[in-house]
This record gives C-alpha cells, structure tokens and sequence, in this order.
C-alpha cells in the first residue's frame, strides 16, 4: 500500500523517537525546499534546533515559526491556511508544511476542535498545492486520540515510508460520526432572555452586562458581542424570526448560546472556510465571523441552529 | 408572568415576524420589480411613488443604485421621474452620457456606469402614480420587446402602488387613535385574534421594545421600511447641520456630504442606514464625503457591507471615515478583507493602530 504521498495531501507522522522524528521532517522539509514551495516549520524550539542543525545551510528556505502562535484557535488557523495557500496560489507556487501540533494537553472538548480542524484540512487542501506533514509523538499520545489521528490523515507516514490511512474518514463522514458529540449540559446557574428583530439591541446590552458579571476579561468582550449579534442576527434573517439567547459559566469559558426558531438543521461544516465575503449573507456569513471571533463555536441541530460561542476566561497570552 | 395569557410567546413572535415581513403588500412590488429585472435587458430596476402633492419617492429597488438614481433626479432636480404631470408615457434613453433632456442627470448616470434607462408610468384612472425605472450598463439596451414587458408588468403594479401610497397616507395623515384602531384591525385579521387580545398584544409588545404607539401602529398597518428618512436640505453651499435620520437606536445628523453617526447599527435599522448612505453617496456624486463615526457604539457585519458598497459608488479616496482607534468596525473591516477598498479612507482619532 505504498504511494507517493508528497506532492498535495495530508499526512501523519507518529514517532517513537527523535531520530525518526529527524529523519522523516528533514526528508519532508528537503522535498518542499528542492521543489522551490514555500516551506514552513510549525515547530516547538527544541525540535526546531534539532532540524536547524541538520538541513544545515538548506534551513535558511526554511520559515520557523511556534506552534504556539500558529495553532490558536481552529477556526483562525483554518483562515490562515486558506489565505496562505491562496496567495501561493496565486503565485503558482506550492506550500509545504510542517507541524507540531501544542494542543495534545488541552481539555477534551478542545482537542475534539482540533480533530475536526485536522479533518477540514483535507478539504482546504483539495484542488491546491498544498503538502501538511503532522508530527505527533506516538510515545505520549493516548489510543484514543491515535485513533481520531488516524480518522483524520489520509497517509501515514512510518519512518521514511507512506501508508494510506485504513481508518480514514472523508470530513462529512468524520462529522458525522465524530464531530456531533452531544453538548454538554450548562453548568452552574444559566440566565437567558427571547429576541426578535426589535430586540438585537437589547440581546447585546444583555451580553454586555451578564458577560460581566461572569468576569469575562474586558479585551475580549467586543469581540463576543459582535460574534452575538451576526448569530443573533441570523436566527431573525434565517432561523424563524428569532430565538432565545442563554449564557452561563463553565470552568475555563463564558458561554453563550444561541437557538433559534428555524426548521432547519444546520451543515455541520458550515461558517469553516471564508465565505465569498462580496456575495450577499448568508448563513455560514454570520457563523464564519463568531468562528474568528470566539474561542470556540459549537454548532448543533435542534430543530434550527443552536450556536454555542465559547470566550476564554484567561486572558490571551499573545 | 400574570400577563402571559392566551396572546402571550406566540402572539408576540407572529407579530415580530410581521413586522419583519412587512404586510405584504411590498413583497407583491417587490416581485414585480424583481420580474422586470429577470425578463427585461435590465442591470437594475425599482418603483418610484408619486405621493400625491409631494415628491417622488422611490419604494422598492433591486439595489441600492435605484435610489442612487432618483437620489440624483431629486438633487439635480431633472429627470425622467422628477414631473409626474408631465409624466403619461413611457420614456427611453440608449446613451444617458449624451441624453439632452436630462443633460445633468444623464451624464452623472453615466458616470455611475449607466448608459440606458427605460422608465414606465403606472397609472389608475388617468393619473400616473408612480414608475417603473429599469437601468442597464450597456448602450442601446432596451428594444421594442422589453417597452412591451415592461408596460405590461406597470399595469400589474397598480393595485400594490396604490396600496403602498395608502399606508404612507395612512401614517402620515391619520390622526393617533385612528391610526391605532387600523394596527388593531391588521392585528386581528392577520394574526386571528379577539379586539382585547389584539390590544394586548399590542402593548405587550409596544412596552417591551420600547416604541412609540404612533410608530408601531404605522409599521403594522403601513410599509416596514418606517421609520422615514428625514429629507436633508439640498441648498448648495448650505452647512445647515440637521438630523437626517434617528430612531431608537442611532441618531445620524449632517449637512448632506458630511454626516455623524451616533448610537448603534444593526438588522432593525440596516435598511435606512443604507438609504441614508445612498443619499450620501448621490450628494457627494464627484466631490468629497465624510463620515464622523466615531460615537458610533455599534454595528454589524451588514452595516459595515452598506459603508463598503457606499464607499464603492464614489471614486477612489472619496469617502472618508473617522473612527476610535481599536474600533469594532474596523476589526470587521479587516477580517473581510474589506481594508484593500481605496475609495475608502480611515482617518483614526487617536493613536492606537488601526491595521491589522
């Protein structure tokens, strides 16, 4: 099941040691470099040294950068892909990627983003030049988490050989089967308040007030009300007239939920890639914009839309 | 919770759905409006009102350069639609650069890209109550064929003008208690309830979104586009600063090419706000325009579109806008990508950066 895997695609490398590590980023990098793509090393800076010091002069067509301030959010990082595969594009030149994902050690729920994130990849990438190599250290990584890798990756990647992925899934398929997990009931006390098109207003003095009292930093309230009001304004345009709004604490994130009166089920990609930002809204408008604006968004069915927006109590550290 | 009775959640959001549908009788314009665009060599097609005794008004447009055009007729005071008198057949230009019964208004049109119109009288009973405008980018557009189409479809557009200048006579002309009798009425028949409970869920509503009687009354028997948009004085030179338009949320006051914008933009006032930028735009058509949004405490994704697409009716560098450094419009400005546009010009007030 050999194939030649290095020329567009998605692939995964799970290493048991440094040297495999090495062997397979400097062959993967080199690739990328004699090919004339732009090439990019989302490394953490002991890693980042190791390839340094091995491609030797071939490490100055190297860009590095931490994975840190690359894999923020999902959604961020996905529209900054889609932008710097577009504009290599553009260029007619290919994009080569490294990258060594720092999310392992996030909560449950957020490393369940980031699966989907790495499932999404396959679609940013379809029909573009566009190479990701996604190191994971097999040593530490769970079996569960293994398995939604493998779900995720079209290649494996074993030494300096390729293998299709048996277990992967196409990203429909993955959602489905992986990315719907119910929602987590609210915890703690839940306030909540009914909006239509007279009452958008009121619906953000609402988040405005309750969004204090549950100490959400101030830097990150703007951001929170605009994400509320393009979901909010949806649900009027879109989802039956309008909805209710909720909004709770949970242990890391201020909460908020949106469901509104629609009918129907929302695409679970939708509000994931950019938008046709000159077209007229449309409902992955709205979601694409609280997707870029919130920590997390969750999106559901039941009956319409329901949009759970996730704000981090911490503040950034960027 | 002892007000919740049989008119209560779901009452109130039918009549929040009415209101945000409109009564209907627009939607009939805006069909047709909409049927002339698809069967005629059309780029851009509306309904111009004429309101009796007053100015033409425009009604329903497919896009915002419909009102651009009568915002023109209007300023420059010539046009096709500016005389309902004189106005019995239809009219048609195939080179508006070049048009010497509308000199002005035909050479500004063309600067907009325009470079045909054909516009239709509608008429009941002899008098003409308003036109229908249809506007094409290419010279020459309109044929015999689409003249035939498009008289056929202003004879269909009768019954809902003259629905469209009743409820504007009804909003204006009736005295309160009439005028609250009729939103009961619709309230009623639409909505199937009881008098008592029509007047409940009247005040219900009227309490909790804080509205004037007299305005909610008239957007429920009346057009949803309510309320209006204050005309601005149109004398050259004039710096006279008036309020332009003002509702719940927003107050915008100006002098015709220098606006401030103060309060908060979303759906609920969207559809003015892009009138008011329009009437910007058509005023400013050649010369300068500012915008102070700098008390501007609010606004979404779609205002931000309308400040966009008002900026891309003027020519590069025309439009200028003041704004808070570290802005919420900004931030959606540049997450559109919309930051490249170069008629657009940011002025920042204060030294925060305002790139990305």
């Amino acid at each position: 099941m050999h194939r030649q895997a290095d020329s567009g695609g998605h692939q995964a490398m799970m290493y048991s040691a440094p040297a495999e590590f090495a062997d397979w980023a400097v062959a993967f990098l080199g690739r990328g470099v004699d090919a004339d793509a732009k090439v990019l090393a989302v490394a953490g800076p002991k890693h980042a040294r190791l390839l340094q010091t091995r491609l030797g002069s071939g490490s100055g067509s190297v860009e590095f950068i931490d994975p840190e301030s690359w894999y923020t959010t999902p959604a961020r990082t996905m529209a900054t892909f889609d932008l710097m595969a577009q504009d290599h594009a553009d260029l007619g030149r290919a994009v080569h990627i490294l990258g060594e994902p720092p999310w392992l050690d996030r909560s449950p729920f957020e490393q369940l983003g980031w699966h989907r994130f790495e499932s999404l990849l396959n679609l940013t990438f379809r029909d573009r030049d566009v190479t990701m190599g996604c190191a994971y250290d097999a040593r530490t990584i769970d079996p569960e988490t293994a398995g939604m890798v493998h779900r995720t990756h079209p290649v494996i990647a074993s030494g300096t050989d390729h293998e299709s992925s048996p277990g992967f899934r196409e990203p429909v398929d993955f959602f489905a089967e992986y990315g719907a997990s119910p929602l987590e009931p609210p915890v703690g006390p839940v306030v909540s308040t009914d909006f239509d098109i007279g009452l958008l207003a009121a619906a953000r003095q609402f988040v405005n007030e309750q969004a204090g009292r549950l100490q959400l930093p101030t830097a990150g309230l703007p951001q929170l009300v605009v994400a509320v009001n393009e979901i909010t304004t949806n649900a009027v345009q879109h989802g039956g007239g309008g909805g209710q709004l909720s909004m709770w604490r949970s242990t890391d994130h201020v909460v908020v939920e949106v469901r509104d009166h629609g009918t129907q089920p929302p695409d679970p990609l939708a509000g994931y890639l950019r938008p046709d930002i000159t077209n007229e809204p449309e409902g992955g408008f709205g979601l694409w914009m609280a997707r870029q604006l919130c920590d997390i968004v969750e999106l559901r069915g039941g009956p319409g839309w329901v949009v759970r927006m996730y704000a981090a109590l911490a503040e950034p550290t960027d | 919770m002892a007000a919740n009775g049989g008119t209560g959640r779901g009452v109130s959001s039918q009549l929040a759905e009415l209101l945000a549908e409109g009564p209907g009788d627009d939607a009939t314009a805006e069909q047709l409006v909409e049927l002339a665009l698809r069967s005629t060599a059309a780029d851009h097609a509306g309904l111009t009102l004429f309101p009796d005794g007053r100015p033409p008004e425009p009604a329903t447009a497919t896009d915002p350069l419909v009102g651009t055009a009568d915002q023109l007729q209007r300023a420059l005071d010539e046009g096709p639609s500016v005389d309902a008198s004189a106005f019995e057949t239809m009219r048609v230009s195939g080179d508006l650069e070049r048009e010497s019964r509308w000199p002005h208004w035909g050479a500004a049109m063309s600067k907009l890209g325009i470079h045909s119109m054909l516009s239709v009288p509608i008429t009941v009973s002899d008098t003409t109550t308003g036109t229908l405008n249809l506007y094409s980018s290419r010279r020459s557009a309109f044929a015999a064929e689409h003249v035939a189409l498009a008289e056929m479809i202003a004879e269909h557009a009768a019954l809902p003008v003259a629905r469209l200048l009743d409820a504007r006579a009804l909003r204006e002309g009736l005295d309160e208690r009439t005028l609250l009798g009729h939103a009961h009425g619709v309230l009623m028949q639409r909505l199937g309830l009881t008098a008592p409970e029509a007047a409940e869920a009247f005040d219900r509503y009227r309490r909790r979104h804080r509205v004037a009687p007299r305005d909610l009354a008239a957007r429920i028997v009346g057009s949803p586009t309510a309320p209006q948009l204050l005309p601005a004085p149109v004398v050259p030179g004039s710096h006279t600063v008036s309020r332009v338009y003002s509702d719940t949320l927003v107050e915008i006051t100006g002098d015709g090419v220098s606006l401030r914008v103060l309060g908060e933009i979303d759906l609920s006032n969207s559809k003015a706000w892009q009138r008011v930028l329009v009437t910007l735009a058509a005023r400013a058509a050649g010369a300068d325009a500012h915008l102070d949004l700098t008390d501007l405490s609010f606004i979404g994704v779609a205002g931000a579109r309308e400040l966009v697409r008002c900026a891309e009716l003027l020519s590069p560098g025309r439009l200028h806008a003041t704004i808070e450094g570290g802005s919420g419009l900004r931030k959606i400005i540049d997450l559109c990508g919309w930051d490249q546009i170069e008629s657009l010009v940011w002025q920042v007030k204060d030294d925060a950066p305002a790139s990305r």
